[in-house]
């Protein structure tokens, strides 16, 4: 079990913005949080305005699919996890389940090849993103699968198929 | 219904911890300029005070193992 900080503040703009520390060790004290999140903080723009703890029972799951991970509190899972290293025209479909099919949104014109997927799990914003990843050199591609489920429900089994653009 | 743009930058880090396992830690709007030594010192900061814990069995911090700013460009398109 570890625990998170959650960052509330505005950009720059006075967009509300959250960011939540993740995988934080929960005998950390306050003073050490607050020092957490501020060190993270002072690396971007935006303005802060409360630092809060969040404690987790179970903390969110995000890395590379090729571990096969679980990814909470929706419990998505993926079997399949392929490697694409073909050019315009090559398919690839990603199956699994905790999600169903009418829950995913893909970004169109995705161009790839040999690439890895990554996934994270945005708690605040409850929605799952894979992303495409150049393996050489992690320069993120223009494509994304977003899946979108409620934290709560009955989930069905679902795959997508994403073909490579042009 | 039209397509949805939208752009951000992220700063994307992955913790390694001793048992091997990575995971990653994303900032929303990271500054324009970030310092070798600004990731240093927060590596240092996080190492010194045990700070960070991998969730599966609560793994001891490694280090951060990369980080990579992502200016992204994204257009949702709801296919249903």
């Amino acid at each position: 079990m570890s625990t998170s900080v959650s960052i509330k503040g505005k950009t720059a703009g006075g967009d509300g913005v959250t960011t939540t520390i993740n995988y934080v060790n929960p005998t950390a004290t306050d003073e050490q949080l607050q020092s957490l999140a501020t060190a993270f903080n002072n690396l971007t723009t935006n303005i802060t305005s409360d630092i809060t703890k969040i404690t987790k029972e179970s903390l969110t799951n995000s890395g590379k699919l090729d571990r096969n991970m679980t990814l909470t509190p929706s419990t998505i899972s993926f079997t399949a996890v392929p490697t694409i290293t073909g050019g315009a025209g090559t398919s690839v479909t990603i199956a699994g389940s905790g999600f169903s099919t009418s829950d995913i949104r893909v970004s169109r014109n995705l161009t790839l090849t040999t690439a890895y997927l990554y996934a994270d799990w945005y708690a605040e914003e409850d929605h799952c993103v894979i992303e495409f990843v150049r393996s050489e050199s992690d320069e993120k591609i223009t494509g994304e699968i977003v899946i979108e489920v409620p934290a709560t429900g009955n989930y069905k089994s679902g795959s997508v198929t994403l073909t490579v653009g042009e | 219904m039209p397509d949805i743009t939208t752009q951000d930058s992220t700063l994307v880090f992955e913790f390694m911890f001793v048992d091997g396992d990575t995971r990653t830690q994303k900032l929303k709007n990271p500054k324009a300029s970030i310092t070798e030594q600004e990731i240093a010192d927060l590596n240092t900061f996080i190492q010194a005070n045990n700070l960070v814990v991998g969730d599966k069995g609560g793994a001891t911090f490694g280090k951060i193992a990369r980080v990579v700013k992502r200016n992204e460009v994204t257009t949702k398109l709801d296919i249903n």
